[in-house]
């Protein structure tokens, strides 16, 4: 798939050195499983982790540490694939949907699905519960043809992948499988464009601020 | 000292050997837990992600795929991730890394990246070869698992900055990959 919009090279470096809160790393995850060129930026990085381990001076380990990882394998079944037949199973009934494999575990495996709450007049969304994140968020939103979020910022950064549809704000157009990777000094006003609506799964780390008295009472009150 | 190259493993992948394992073992067994340690594990913490690690190589070792990245590179994607289940889920939802998929899938579209002894050493040169206040930050990120947030924090300056420096180190990399490619 050729994609148009894609994460800040920094967030695929702190992606593959382990810096990114769960939410993030999710929609990258789905970003990569479609983006053969950020797949490649993340291997370039991956490497520098593999340099990483071959360069580290040894830790001693605990003296009973070799035999119990030798006890475990001994004990272990000596089936072929015995974990990852679930990973490619996943990935095969994923084939079938438009729902990336990264995002499946998550919110299923079709966007007929899920089981929207009313937010506002063509904007309906559903949270994902994140346990064990205190300061990140996942959201799935389905706004309607030519519905805008209103102009906002942010308390901190804000990841938008597009599972179907298209919107556009003043950074670009975003279209399946573009991934927005924005930081909290953009200002913007998110509009679903085309005759479909947009569903986008979205990683914030704060709530949106927005420009408008009225947003921002509504937001109050919806927490978005 | 046993020499953990591409034969080597290929030879895990056909038979699983216990006794080539437990040499295996021996090789990245200290290396895991020390890069844990220095990323902030107790040492009985790190231990715990190393012998998770380690039982997980031995389980997937069938499905790494040497036309995807490195061997390292795999190990270290499966220590990671290991290390973010533990730390961050303890729950229902564990961890999802494409990187992990990625690497074991076998997509013909993908560019090849084999690391060999020399390719290892250029990268190593590379990341040594970065103007020092990128190599920094690159180091902070992989050798501490700091966020961008916290980076900033630890140099006092704004994440903007830690941005653009890895940015730019992006480049170079890449520059530099291309170029002993």
């Amino acid at each position: 798939m050729k994609l148009s919009q894609h994460p800040d090279p920094a967030s695929l470096l702190s992606y593959s050195s382990g810096g990114l809160s769960t939410p993030f790393s999710i929609l990258i995850s789905a970003h990569i499983s479609l983006c053969n060129t950020c797949s490649e930026k993340v291997k370039l990085y991956n490497e520098i982790g593999g340099v990483l381990i071959e360069d580290t001076a040894d830790a001693d380990l605990s003296q009973d540490a070799l035999n119990k990882f030798m006890n475990a394998i001994v004990h272990e079944s000596d089936d072929r694939l015995p974990t990852d037949s679930k990973n490619v199973d996943i990935q095969q009934q994923n084939n079938n949907t438009e729902i990336p494999f990264p995002l499946y575990k998550y919110i299923g495996s079709s966007i007929e699905k899920i089981k929207w709450r009313y937010l506002a007049p063509g904007i309906k969304r559903v949270s994902i519960l994140m346990e064990g994140e205190k300061n990140a968020y996942l959201s799935l939103l389905h706004i309607g043809p030519g519905k805008k979020i209103p102009e906002h910022t942010h308390t901190g950064e804000e990841m938008t992948f597009v599972i179907s549809g298209s919107f556009q704000d003043k950074t670009g157009v975003y279209n399946i499988g573009d991934l927005a990777d924005h930081d909290e000094e953009i200002e913007h006003q998110p509009t679903v464009i085309g005759k479909h609506p947009c569903v986008c799964i979205v990683a914030t780390e704060g709530p949106m601020i927005f420009k408008s008295f009225f947003a921002n009472l509504f937001q109050s009150f919806y927490r978005i | 000292m046993i020499q953990i190259d591409i034969t080597f493993v290929k030879k895990l992948q056909i038979k699983k050997n216990p006794k080539d394992f437990s040499m295996l073992f021996q090789f990245y067994g200290p290396k895991i837990k020390a890069l844990m340690i220095r990323s902030g594990s107790d040492y009985a913490f790190a231990e715990d992600i190393m012998h998770d690690t380690m039982l997980t190589v031995w389980k997937k070792i069938d499905l790494y795929n040497s036309s995807k990245g490195s061997f390292s590179s795999w190990i270290y994607t499966i220590a990671r991730n290991n290390r973010i289940d533990i730390l961050r889920k303890k729950s229902s939802q564990p961890y999802v890394d494409i990187n992990e998929v990625e690497m074991m899938s076998n997509d013909p579209d993908s560019e090849k990246i084999i690391l060999d002894s020399q390719t290892a050493a250029n990268i190593k040169k590379m990341v040594r070869q970065l103007p020092q206040k990128q190599k920094i930050i690159i180091e902070m990120a992989f050798n501490e698992d700091l966020t961008q947030k916290e980076i900033a924090e630890k140099l006092e300056i704004p994440i903007g900055t830690v941005k653009s420096r890895m940015r730019l180190a992006y480049i170079k990399l890449k520059e530099g990959f291309k170029e002993y490619q």
